[in-house]
């Protein structure tokens, strides 16, 4: 018999909040974290606004040296940062680093998209190019893997059960929830913590700058510059962070009293082939209806089960699409349609890192029933307002509202899809 | 503070910023072993030894390093680079 799956830890670093608290607070107050970013005008970026996120305070640098990882990579501690306070969060004991117990039923799966880039800049390059590769400090190969956050974390937690990291574009934080989800559901483990990190960098967003995919329009006026669903959106804004859950097999969150912020009730994978509208870049709608509907069925409900729609709506000229594909996907519309928000509006677009992000995001209008402002899009895209009624697109913070589930959607360069349902628990 | 004492001051210091249990570092002597006593992670040989370079503006020869096991034994091969 499949296992349910319920989330009973979150853990979050974003540049408009340091933790759940301060995270919480930000969405309900539709605080933005987007500032003007001096590095980028200084790299004569066309985009010099971004959300980047503080880890370097006294306490979460502290917490970081008992593990020696307060010189490690950006990825390590913003994902080490977030994943600590799911792990508290859940009310799981912190092992003792030296100590001999294994949790070999918990694992990590915690993905990113670009990867330890800084370690790569920072750490090997200057030193290689000088001719000093003796010189390289011998944790550098430990941070410049791909799975260097899940090692670490293995470490930390003494996690025995399957520790790996996932790479999907953007889609990569709702992609590793759903692969911890089925670990559990399938009976392989018991636990999972799962998410995903970016750091911010020149070199990642110098690529996406230079195909015109960044706002170029706001660099006087950054909280204006994240758009979603606006007819004036000129592109997305790149952020850093990370987001993390951890995920239980029910019948152990309930041994165990553990807190329990929803249930992911159904999910679903898929890619588009590139083809029939998909490319490299954009998702196929086919690929999209396709990824929805299978997590429908997956969750064993209907397109009239949801309250909500968590939209992957980047502020980009694919954001009537989206909304054009939910529309098809559902056969909802006008006052009909769910309500739907975009974090991205908040926080900017956090690549690999944001549908964990925006998972927790999601968690947390379920477990406090609210839903957060999408900002910016006082003016929207006349393609959107043509199916969906602006009132289903919160301008303001609605409270005490009855949300019982949710449909979180994350797509990712590469034609990459993913989709998971919430449900209030 | 003769020169032997002061190398291992300087020893300690960098191998404490190594080491996850600093008061294990406290109470080392120059007969401990820096991998088993320390229970440094092995690895970590390679960064004490490369900062002990930078420290004395010295380069340890290959054929040296494994020689390093204890305190005094890299108190020795420092001086022998003096």
């Amino acid at each position: 018999m499949e296992k349910r799956v319920v989330v009973t830890g979150l853990g979050i670093v974003t540049s408009n909040g340091g933790n759940v608290d301060e995270f919480t607070n930000a969405i309900m107050a539709g605080k933005s974290g987007i500032k003007h970013v001096d590095w980028l005008e200084e790299h004569n970026f066309s985009c010099q606004v971004a959300g980047i996120p503080d880890v370097d305070t006294k306490s979460n640098l502290n917490m970081l040296k008992n593990y020696l990882l307060n010189d490690s990579g950006m990825n390590i501690k913003y994902g080490v940062t977030a994943a600590m306070e799911a792990w508290n969060d859940a009310k799981l004991e912190v092992p003792d680093p030296e100590g001999n117990h294994v949790n070999w039923d918990t694992g990590a799966i915690i993905g990113s998209g670009m990867g330890n880039i800084d370690i790569f800049t920072d750490k090997i390059i200057p030193k290689t190019d000088k001719q000093k590769v003796r010189k390289i400090k011998t944790n550098v190969a430990e941070l410049m893997m791909f799975n260097a956050v899940s090692a670490n974390l293995e470490w930390i937690f003494a996690l025995g059960n399957i520790v790996s990291a996932n790479a999907s574009a953007c889609s990569t934080g709702t992609e590793s929830v759903i692969m911890g989800a089925e670990r559990i559901r399938s009976g392989k483990a018991k636990r999972m913590l799962v998410g995903a990190t970016e750091i911010s960098s020149p070199y990642i967003w110098g690529a996406f700058d230079s195909m015109f995919l960044l706002d170029r329009r706001h660099n006087h006026a950054p909280e204006k510059a994240s758009r979603p669903m606006s007819a004036s959106a000129g592109g997305f804004v790149p952020c850093a962070g990370a987001g993390m859950l951890v995920l239980e097999d029910y019948q152990l969150a309930k041994k165990r009293n553990a807190p329990i912020y929803g249930e992911i009730k159904g999910y679903a994978l898929n890619s588009g082939g590139q083809r029939n509208g998909g490319t490299m870049q954009s998702p196929g709608p086919e690929g999209v209806k396709r990824c929805i509907q299978a997590a429908l069925i997956d969750a064993q409900v209907t397109s009239s089960y949801f309250d909500f729609i968590a939209g992957h709506l980047s502020a980009n000229k694919a954001d009537p699409l989206e909304i054009k594909n939910w529309f098809d996907a559902l056969n909802r519309k006008g006052a009909d349609f769910p309500y739907i928000n975009s974090l991205k509006s908040l926080t900017g677009h956090g690549l690999g890192a944001t549908g964990s992000m925006e998972l927790v995001a999601a968690l947390l209008q379920l477990k406090n029933q609210f839903i957060h402002p999408s900002k910016n899009c006082e003016d929207l895209h006349p393609e959107i307002s043509k199916r969906v009624d602006k009132d289903k697109i919160p301008q303001k913070l609605i409270e005490d509202i009855n949300i019982k589930n949710i449909a979180k959607a994350s797509f990712g360069f590469g034609d990459l899809n993913s989709c998971v349902i919430l449900s209030k628990f | 503070m003769d020169k032997d004492k002061q190398i291992q001051k300087d020893i300690l210091e960098i191998i404490e910023s190594y080491a996850l249990n600093k008061s294990r570092i406290k109470h080392a002597t120059t007969d401990s072993k820096i991998i088993l006593d320390l229970k440094l992670n092995s690895a970590r040989i390679m960064d004490i030894i490369m900062d002990c370079e930078e420290k004395y503006d010295i380069e340890i020869e290959d054929t040296d390093i494994p020689k390093i096991v204890t305190i005094n034994d890299a108190i020795q091969i420092i001086k022998k680079y003096l």
